[in-house]
């Protein structure tokens, strides 16, 4: 029930429905992607592609719809950050990132005195990219940039990185064979996209080649190397979970308002844990992604190296936490908001225990809305003919165990090994709370602070 | 060549060096030779050594012994030849470039200001014999045409902007062009496999090394192939055994047809579309990589010259804005056939010229451009190279640091003018290089 990509997703369900309902590619179509392709040739030419690379690059490439459908993909559920930093830091990559950071000691020491960058973030981003390397994506990264540049679909993106991808090949950094990546040419253990590989890559073990598929020195160097470029602040931290005073409503701070810790500090924001903050000199920015209502940040000059890997918000965050989770540091002290769209991981994993007790549902209760829980759902709003939205909600959650006896409070037998963080259902139930959240409160404007 | 003076020669160069220490030293310390000739028969000793370790490179190629000596043995570098950076000192601790040999800045008409580049008597000079041959020519170009998707219009407008239809004087043995620019040209890398390419042409007897005359970039015939282009492209229309593209006329033209429908020519588009922009446009938005598909540039505003519309069919090309002269000259939306033209030249405003003399040609275009080719300042080289340095200290990406305003240069100048908040050309001017210069100078190290 882990989520499920987009690609996996269609490979699953929508493909063979597509492969039953369309003739194949006409040949005047088939024509008419190989006129885009070879429409390549003079800026790679000019870039110092030679006719053999792209010859090979290009000779067997088709219009891939599997990219297509997976670059058209708009999901149906959103997930809350919340959600979304539970399932990334899942104990599963907790622990497989402990054992890497024991595995690649050396490694990790090397490109720590190298680069400057934390071993915790490196492992971490290896971990959230491509979970250490099981998810590094197996489309040929030329087939998918082209069909992108050629279909219209994220088409101005792929168009940039293709002479890119190209030179790779040229360079003889990996073969043509073994260049794959996911459906928007995102490659390797890291999860470059080809742009980013010509500029960031390092060759860490000197064999001539920057492979980021096979070599994992190569692979965690190019990742410390990108983040030492993105302006990585050797020593520093990315950010502090921090408690806000009553009445500071987040909100209305801008996310680019810049202070130091000591004038946050004069604010009434403290660490959750009490302690000081080393170096009050700091600059920093809040990050309160859910308000009041869930844990909030203040996040250094490393957020935002972080932030030039991925630019979401909800990505940083799962990193930096994921490696201080990996350091040794405990979860987030103020726990994500739940409400009537918003269920805590305990009570995804209820839902989840419900729908395979009732027969709608089949795998592993891991609290990860994937969407074979949304069919799961959908599934049961057929069944008792309710609006199929297929939308994991604390109605439906009720509406389950008004049907249902509460379920066993052994973890189910499918689940090889419970997660830790799993509780007895029982416990779950209680800390459901019955009203949906309550809204933020009414912030009292004077309490903000005017900004210098 | 014997057995025996084969033998010999080798045993000549495996010990040149030797000997060339033995005859230079002597003369460079006993007596007050001249020394540029000191200096370039270092320089060619050099060189000797360097087209003796080309062996291997040539076999692999397919290249007998043979040919490979008998073109190769006592040739000279030729000094004449522009884009060439001598060595300095000649070798390690050899004799030091004389000043009087020290090369001054030129530039290739290419990158002359757009104004004169596209003054009306070349246009219609050009468009003039273009006609003609292409009335006489027909019943050939027809063919290569339909076989190549190619429009016989550009093809011609190729043929006369190479050459003048056959007519210049090519004024370079190909072969030691090709050497002396592999060895100390500026452009080294891109020369060498040219060479062994040189050396295919006549292994294969395609032509006599008497016949290969060429540019002195090594580009050789009518339509101006440079050996890797004739191996890839070159082709034998007239049906005599040869692909000669030294003196057959249909085989030059078919084989130009060859190489740009090789290279991606889409028949079913122009070479690109003048345009006009609507007031104010960002013309930082130029350049090969802000394509975008023709109905989105519709959306920013921009529409074909003379009320024309777009084809309905072709709104979904990717195009991209060329604007040579910056906003102070015409606006083109250009194809993905004006990046195959630029193979043939890696310039906008020569693309310009070829596509523009082929519709001359084939729709009796007016010599005129619907907007103006204003006239701008013109700089030197080295300062426009200084003015670059700057903005690229300043974290703008302008391209290659040449001294010369491609596409890039004129994006960080748009860039530059946003900064400054000074109307946006993207073209340089006496000002604002001044400005940007002085800031640079003022700033401390």
């Amino acid at each position: 029930m882990r989520i499920i990509t987009p690609t996996k997703a269609l490979i699953l369900g929508v493909i063979p429905v597509l492969g039953l309902a369309l003739v194949p590619s006409s040949p005047a179509l088939a024509d008419k992607f190989q006129t885009c392709v070879k429409s390549f040739w003079p800026a790679a030419k000019r870039a110092g592609v030679s006719s053999d690379t792209f010859e090979k690059a290009t000779a067997d490439i088709t219009l891939d719809r599997e990219v297509i459908e997976s670059a058209n993909y708009q999901p149906e559920y959103k997930k809350p950050i919340g959600e979304y930093v539970d399932r990334a830091v899942s104990p599963k990559r907790l622990e497989k990132g402990k054992e890497k950071l024991i595995e690649y000691k050396k490694l990790l020491d090397q490109l720590e005195a190298k680069y400057g960058v934390d071993r915790h973030i490196i492992v971490a981003i290896w971990g959230v990219e491509s979970n250490y390397g099981d998810n590094p994506g197996d489309k040929n990264v030329i087939q998918s940039l082209m069909t992108l540049a050629c279909s219209g679909t994220k088409a101005k993106f792929a168009r940039g990185q293709i002479v890119s991808a190209l030179k790779i090949l040229q360079r003889g950094d990996v073969s043509h064979e073994k260049m794959n990546g996911s459906w928007a040419g995102a490659m390797g253990h890291t999860q470059f996209i080809p742009t980013t590989y010509t500029a960031y890559a390092v060759d860490h073990d000197g064999d001539g080649r920057r492979d980021i598929w096979g070599t994992i020195p190569d692979a965690l160097g190019s990742t410390a190397a990108y983040l030492k470029v993105s302006k990585w602040i050797p020593g520093q931290t990315w950010g502090y979970e921090v408690k806000l005073p009553k009445g500071l409503n987040p909100n209305k701070i801008s996310e680019k308002t810049y202070k130091t810790l000591s004038q946050w500090e004069k604010l009434g924001i403290v660490r959750v844990n009490g302690k000081p903050f080393p170096r009050s000199s700091d600059k920093t920015t809040l990050f309160a992604p859910e308000g009041t209502n869930g844990p909030a940040f203040l996040v250094l000059n490393n957020f935002r190296s972080i932030l030039r890997y991925n630019q979401a918000t909800s990505y940083a965050l799962a990193v930096g936490h994921l490696a201080d989770r990996l350091a040794g540091y405990g979860p987030f002290v103020v726990p994500w908001p739940t409400g009537e769209d918003r269920l805590s991981l305990e009570q995804r994993m209820e839902l989840q225990q419900r729908l395979v007790t009732t027969g709608h549902l089949e795998g592993e209760v891991d609290g990860i809305i994937g969407s074979g829980t949304l069919e799961g759902i959908r599934s049961y709003q057929r069944a008792k003919a309710l609006p199929v939205d297929g939308y994991p909600t604390l109605t439906i959650l009720k509406r389950l165990r008004s049907e249902a006896p509460p379920p066993p409070p052994a973890p189910p037998p499918q689940a090889a090994t419970p997660s830790p963080v799993q509780q007895p259902a029982g416990a779950a139930k209680q800390a459901v709370p019955v009203a949906p959240a309550p809204p933020p409160p009414v912030a009292a404007e004077q309490a903000v602070p005017a900004p210098n | 060549m014997s057995l025996r003076k084969y033998a010999l020669f080798r045993a000549t160069a495996a010990t040149l060096a030797v000997s060339l220490a033995v005859l230079l030293l002597p003369s460079s310390s006993t007596q007050a030779a001249d020394p540029v000739t000191t200096y370039k028969k270092a320089v060619e000793a050099r060189f000797e050594q360097w087209l003796q370790a080309l062996w291997p490179e040539a076999e692999a190629a397919g290249i007998s012994r043979k040919t490979f000596d008998g073109q190769l043995k006592g040739l000279k570098l030729d000094w004449s030849l522009p884009q060439i950076v001598p060595p300095d000192p000649a070798f390690l601790d050899g004799p030091v470039l004389p000043d009087s040999m020290k090369p001054k800045p030129r530039h290739q008409a290419e990158f002359d200001v757009p104004e004169r580049y596209f003054s009306k008597s070349s246009l219609d000079a050009l468009a003039a014999t273009g006609r003609s041959k292409y009335k006489q020519l027909a019943p050939a170009l027809g063919t290569i045409q339909k076989q190549y998707g190619v429009p016989a219009s550009i093809i011609v407008a190729i043929w006369g902007r190479e050459t003048g239809f056959g007519g210049a004087a090519l004024p370079y043995d190909a072969v030691s062009a090709i050497a002396t620019q592999a060895f100390m040209g500026r452009r080294q890398d891109e020369f060498r496999p040219q060479l062994i390419g040189a050396l295919k042409i006549i292994q294969l007897g395609h032509a006599t090394r008497a016949e290969m005359r060429s540019s002195w970039a090594g580009a050789m015939g009518h339509t101006q192939f440079l050996p890797g282009d004739f191996e890839d492209y070159a082709v034998d229309f007239d049906g005599d055994g040869r692909r000669d593209i030294w003196n057959s006329v249909p085989d030059a033209l078919a084989s130009a047809g060859n190489s740009l429908h090789s290279q991606g020519w889409d028949g079913n588009q122009p070479w690109a579309y003048e345009i006009d922009l609507p007031k104010g446009f960002d013309c930082t938005l130029q350049g090969p990589d802000q394509a975008l598909p023709i109905r989105e540039w519709i959306d920013l505003g921009v529409r074909r010259v003379r009320g024309r519309p777009f084809p309905e069919e072709r709104l979904g090309d990717w195009t991209f804005l060329v604007l040579p002269a910056g906003m102070k000259g015409p606006a083109f939306l250009a194809t993905t056939n004006f990046t195959v033209l630029k193979l043939y030249n890696n310039s906008d405003v020569y693309a310009i010229f070829v596509g523009h003399v082929a519709d001359m040609i084939a729709y009796n275009s007016p010599a005129e451009f619907v907007g103006e080719w204003q006239t701008v300042e013109r700089f030197p080289r080295d300062r426009m190279q200084r003015f670059q340095e700057v903005l690229v200290a300043q974290g703008h990406d302008v391209g290659k640091v040449d001294g010369l305003v491609g596409f890039k240069t004129r994006q960080a100048i748009g860039a530059q003018e946003k900064k400054y908040k000074l109307p946006l050309t993207c073209y340089p001017s006496g000002a604002l290089v001044d400005r940007v210069l002085k800031a640079a100078d003022a700033a401390p190290n």
